[in-house]
């Protein structure tokens, strides 16, 4: 999230992810900085991180 | 008496050359393959583990050290190398616990792994040992690539470029990108070979030693067909059916064939029927426990422009 919202705040980015313990896949868009879409979407994003 | 001895031209200009290699096969040889800096893990399981740091010294004779050096250091007591066979013995005592612990242990280059003891418990240890910073930056300046071909030392050179980026950007981008990003087309023979090096040359970056040579290597597939397989193990579960595995992760029953495949030629499973399903198991107890190490974690990043790369 640093990243993005960050170095690459001026990008289109997507993050492909899974839970750390788990095997689903999570894709997270991002535009500009800003959260776009999460799949699937019941995937909990928090913004802002520290 | 007098000798003279007179060597034709050609031969003279060679001397300085045999000696010079014969000195450098010496010095080759004579490498201090122990002193300095391990860290790693030891527990009694695979679930329960710890950190550790060992320092080391071996003066060609006698094997010194501390193991956790700070205010909880344990001094050690005893301690023996054989150069020849590469075996380690370890006797340290934990005065605050009264425990006398007996280690064994077997050094490959730079991973030492073997068993601990003390009376009434026992398990298993894993260290490597951490290169100097400037012996580390030697490396990655002109590092070795001898015995690859000139699509695998893109490769590694384009990996060694994009981790100089971590300050930044926090990469440690793996080889299936890597190999994208140079148009080389999918293989995993080729990474295979590309991942045997890196294995080999934990001296290339400090991302290889910090995030372990199995993040780099194993595409995400394989990271999560590991994950389902060891985690069944881990909660000590029935391992899962294939199809079990194509669905959890979202890949084809062949591409599970595949990643089977390439993480049993990688030594992270190993085939063990007794265990039912896939049939797979683990390869080594650290790797039911992968949390230490991270072995199996991905986040990768995708922008517009097509770049991909991973992040820690």
């Amino acid at each position: 999230m640093t990243l993005v919202s960050g170095k690459l705040s001026n990008e289109t980015v997507t993050v492909e992810d899974s839970s750390p313990d788990g095997t689903s896949r999570i894709r997270v868009d991002f535009e500009n900085g800003k959260f776009v879409k999460a799949n699937p979407p019941s995937t909990v994003v928090f913004i802002g991180g520290g | 008496m007098r000798m003279h001895v007179r060597l034709a031209p050609c031969r003279a200009a060679l001397l300085p050359l045999i000696l010079f290699l014969f000195n450098q096969a010496a010095i080759a040889q004579n490498a201090d393959p122990l002193s300095g800096t391990w860290k790693g893990d030891w527990g009694p399981s695979a679930t329960d583990r710890n950190s550790v740091t060992l320092d080391l010294k071996w003066d060609g004779k006698t094997l010194t050290g501390t193991v956790n050096p700070g205010p909880d250091a344990i001094s050690i007591e005893t301690a023996s190398f054989d150069p020849k066979t590469m075996q380690i013995h370890i006797e340290a005592s934990y005065a605050r616990r009264n425990l006398r612990y007996v280690v064994e242990g077997t050094v490959d280059k730079d991973k030492m792994t073997g068993t601990w003891n003390h009376p009434g418990r026992k398990g298993d240890f894993q260290v490597t040992r951490e290169i100097p910073k400037a012996e580390s930056k030697q490396a990655a300046a002109s590092p070795n690539l001898a015995g690859l071909t000139d699509d695998e030392r893109k490769v590694v050179n384009y990996l060694l470029n994009d981790w100089r980026k971590w300050d930044e950007e926090y990469s440690i981008t793996t080889v299936d990108i890597a190999m994208d990003a140079l148009h080389l087309p999918p293989s995993s023979d080729k990474r295979f070979r590309i991942g045997n090096y890196i294995r080999n040359h934990p001296e290339l970056n400090e991302v290889l030693r910090d995030w372990g040579w199995q993040t780099i290597v194993l595409t995400p597939d394989e990271k999560l067909v590991a994950r389902v397989i060891v985690n069944a193990e881990r909660d000590k579960q029935k391992a899962p059916a294939k199809s079990d595995i194509a669905g959890k992760v979202g890949i084809t029953e062949k591409e599970v064939d595949e990643a089977l495949r390439n993480l049993s030629r990688f030594g992270i499973l190993k085939r063990n029927a007794s265990r039912g399903g896939i049939g797979y198991v683990a390869a080594a107890p650290r790797y039911v426990n992968w949390q230490p190490w991270l072995d199996f974690q991905f986040h990768r990043i995708t922008l517009a422009s097509g770049r991909s790369f991973c992040v820690n």
